[in-house]
């Protein structure tokens, strides 16, 4: 918070004393090791939100829900993903369907989102979300190893200390989704 | 002292002097100048000092101006002073001015570097205080004030790149004064420190900035980008961590890191420790 110093300093103080504090300063930050601060910004949650608004565009939902809400149900606890995927529903829209972000615990199986994703403390429900989801459109989107041969469409890998996605053609079929090709070259295919 | 020199042009020069002791700088610059006409005068070293004192007072007035015609003259005049093998006592009251400028290089280093926040102007002041100084004091030894210097540069730059992301030229000045403080005393904590956040800020900046539209395959380019600077980030971190490992703004830095590299496992690792410093095991 040097600069905040120096704004302050500059307004308060008249000239003499000012080019004396200003010299004090730099002896200052010597002498207390001044340390900045690291932005305690969660990069993950920011790729995770870009990715998920991207499957949007890649997917084509049954025409069954293609009114409505484009509902994305998190199912697990991440506020700061909550808090990208909130930000971006301000603001976006997937066609002419705004988006409506739902947190819950748990997987009940009682909601009918287009896209689930189950977060990593949650990935034992995937079986049963991928049972009770099966031909309803919801794109299940996952982040465990294996997930993507255990029925999720989509699941999220850490490879070479970055943020990429492993991808089912046959879940995505069996979800009742249609996608491109192109969408295949962008992923680790699994099948 | 005024032997070299016709009884007219000591006149001349007492008239400098006289303006001088009356605190008269206009008086003392038209005498100064006056003076100057005669061949005479312009062979004598110590009235070159005079000349140089005079002009070093007008420029009193640009003390914050890197550029001042009355400082380039003041200082030109000890330098042709200097090479007419002047009496030791104008030697002396040389170098008092050639001092006296030198601090005034230095007052403006810190004045662009605080208040105008210009770094090129800054360091030049600072090279010229440099400059100057070493002619004063020869054997003087610069490389705890250049620690002093480009620490307070890195430490303010960086901090200025913290409050405001969009200026990553603010990242890289500091970056680059916050290295050489490292060449000078590469156990330097605070600019060890100071590095790592500036490459890990520069990494998170990246990721922030980016839309929320952003394609797969540029957002792949950023997360290159981004991974390559966290990665950067870390080694001085991690030197920081060593030299220092209860230094908890390190240890939370390097949690953060780890969890932007998306490694868990030293993610967790790094909150155990910064809990057990927090709790002072």
């Amino acid at each position: 918070m040097l600069y905040l110093w120096v704004m302050v300093a500059r307004k308060l103080l008249p000239e003499p004393y000012l080019a004396r504090l200003l010299k004090y300063l730099v002896v200052f930050v010597v002498i207390t090791s001044s340390f900045g601060f690291v932005q305690t910004f969660d990069t993950n949650a920011k790729i995770k939100a870009v990715f998920l608004y991207n499957f949007t565009r890649y997917f084509e939902w049954p025409s069954a829900k293609k009114t409505g809400n484009f509902i994305i149900q998190v199912v697990g606890k991440n506020e700061a993903l909550m808090k990208e995927l909130t930000k971006m529903a301000e603001s976006k829209t997937v066609g002419s369907q705004k988006m409506e972000i739902v947190n819950t615990p748990d997987f009940d199986g009682k909601s009918k989102p287009h896209m689930l994703f189950l977060l990593p403390d949650v990935s034992k429900s995937l079986s049963d979300a991928s049972s009770k989801l099966k031909g309803k459109g919801a794109l299940i989107i996952a982040e465990n190893a294996g997930a993507a041969k255990g029925g999720a469409a989509i699941n999220f890998v850490i490879i070479e200390n970055k943020q990429k996605f492993e991808y089912s053609k046959n879940s995505a079929v069996k979800a009742g989704l249609k996608t491109s090709e192109d969408f295949k070259a962008l992923a680790i295919a699994v099948d | 002292m005024l032997s070299a020199v016709s009884f007219s042009q000591v006149e001349k020069l007492e008239r400098v002097m006289n303006c001088i002791k009356a605190k008269d700088i206009n008086c003392a610059k038209s005498a100064v100048d006056s003076a100057f006409m005669s061949a005479e005068v312009r062979a004598d070293a110590q009235a070159w000092y005079y000349r140089a004192f005079v002009y070093y007072e007008i420029a009193k007035k640009d003390k914050f101006n890197i550029s001042s015609a009355a400082r380039d003259t003041s200082l030109n005049s000890i330098r042709i002073s200097n090479n007419l093998k002047p009496e030791p006592a104008v030697i002396e009251g040389n170098k008092g001015i050639l001092k006296k400028h030198a601090e005034v290089y230095y007052n403006m280093c810190i004045r662009y570097l605080y208040d105008s926040i210009n770094y090129d102007r800054s360091s030049l002041a600072y090279k010229k205080h440099k400059e100057f100084y070493l002619l004063v004091d020869t054997g003087f030894v610069f490389k705890l004030k250049d620690i002093e210097y480009y620490s307070a540069v890195g430490s303010f730059y960086a901090d200025l790149f913290n409050n405001n992301n969009t200026k990553a030229e603010y990242g890289e000045i500091g970056k680059i004064a916050l290295m050489k403080v490292l060449d000078l005393d590469p156990k330097n904590v605070s600019a060890t420190f100071n590095l790592g956040i500036i490459y890990y800020n520069q990494g998170v900046n990246l990721i922030n900035s980016m839309d929320i539209d952003t394609p797969l395959d540029k957002l792949e380019v950023i997360q290159d980008n981004s991974t390559k600077l966290f990665k950067q980030s870390l080694p001085f971190m991690s030197k920081v961590n060593q030299l220092d490992p209860k230094n908890l703004k390190a240890l939370e830095s390097l949690r953060q890191i780890y969890q932007a590299l998306n490694d868990t496992e030293k993610s967790l690792e790094f909150n155990k420790k910064l809990e057990d410093a927090k709790k002072g095991n």
